[in-house]
């Protein structure tokens, strides 16, 4: 299952760990599920996160930036997402998007 | 076969239009906020944010259930709340910049639309009848957290059973030839969560209630035949 991911450089997820909050979950968690549109955009800084659409699953890993253009144009998402235990994730919203992401921040992955 | 949830893109068109803290914002101000939200159905089970998690913003339940939990550190899972058609969500942890202090999970299929933070910040400043509204729910719940608190120290459980049938009759009641059915689709053991009580305690007293005629069962949904017994027995009364 094709679903669009970028991948982040370890500088940019430096500089947004400088600006925005992470969060991290004590069981798998599903942070945002197929057919909704997403609230949010993910990074995986740490652990793992999985992209599941009925049993496939895409595994992700740190830098992974995810549901993002889902997220820019109120997309409903085709997969649903997973984040696993322990994994640390950035949540990007509306009201940092303008301010935490450049252009060339974004290398597609797919 | 019940109907299909729909999702209310436009405030104008929701069908808990009057109940909500946004619902008296000026024609102009609801349609930029029409156009601002997100909306989504969330399935039965279904989360909307998880404890812990910090906030990125407010959820409006337009149509359905979400019952708010907290859940402790032996995996205990306590349910405080039921949010239903014109609640918010997640106000406190965002105008106190603190992470999710519950859980909220979807009960049934419930319409929910999202607002971000920003623009609730922005909206508190510019619209001072909304404020004014999420002030006024603020102060309603904490009358009702301090309610439950008395009820909690004050009262046995039957009592507070009795007291719990009564709120969900004010919520979620729907009368029906002179009685009133509670409408919440919730487990036997979800309402003995909210009574504080385990669930055996739970069906022997809703048993006890029934013999005493003050309630009756349909299928799976409880029905309050007695009201002006069922306050009597929860000690409402004057």
């Amino acid at each position: 299952m094709k679903a669009k991911t970028y991948k982040l450089s370890s500088e940019s997820v430096s500089r947004l760990l400088k600006k925005l909050q992470t969060c991290s979950y004590g069981e798998d968690c599903v942070v945002a599920y197929k057919g909704h549109v997403p609230f949010l955009s993910f990074v995986i800084v740490k652990g793992e996160a999985y992209i599941e659409n009925r049993k496939k699953l895409s595994k992700l890993d740190e830098g992974h930036l995810v549901a993002f253009d889902e997220f820019c144009q109120n997309l409903p998402l085709k997969y649903s997402i997973v984040i696993s235990k322990g994994a640390v994730i950035l949540a990007i919203d509306k009201t940092s998007l303008g301010d935490v992401l450049e252009i060339e921040d974004l290398v597609s992955t797919r | 076969m019940s109907e299909k949830l729909k999702k209310y893109e436009q405030c104008e068109d929701c069908p808990s239009k009057g109940k909500g803290v946004f619902c008296d914002l000026e024609a102009k101000a609801l349609n930029d906020l029409s156009h601002k939200k997100v909306t989504n159905i969330f399935k039965k089970g279904q989360t909307l944010f998880v404890q812990g998690s910090p906030p990125y913003g407010l959820y409006c339940v337009s149509k359905g259930n979400i019952k708010i939990s907290k859940t402790s550190s032996d995996g205990k899972e306590s349910i405080v709340r039921i949010a239903t058609d014109g609640d918010i969500l997640g106000h406190r942890s965002l105008f106190t910049e603190q992470n999710f202090t519950a859980t909220a999970t979807a009960v049934e299929d419930t319409s929910v639309c999202f607002i971000d933070k920003k623009y609730i910040m922005k909206l508190v400043e510019q619209e001072p009848s909304m404020a004014y509204q999420l002030i006024s729910k603020l102060g309603r719940e904490l009358g009702a957290a301090e309610n439950k608190v008395a009820s909690f120290i004050q009262k046995n459980v039957f009592e507070r059973t009795c007291e719990v049938l009564l709120l969900l009759k004010e919520s979620h009641g729907e009368k029906v030839e002179g009685k009133t059915k509670i409408v919440l689709k919730i487990t036997r053991e979800e309402l003995a969560s909210i009574v504080g009580t385990a669930t055996e305690s739970l069906i022997r007293i809703l048993t006890e209630l029934k013999n005493e005629k003050a309630i009756s069962q349909e299928g799976k949904t409880l029905v309050i035949e007695d009201e002006e017994k069922l306050l009597s027995f929860a000690n409402l009364n004057g």
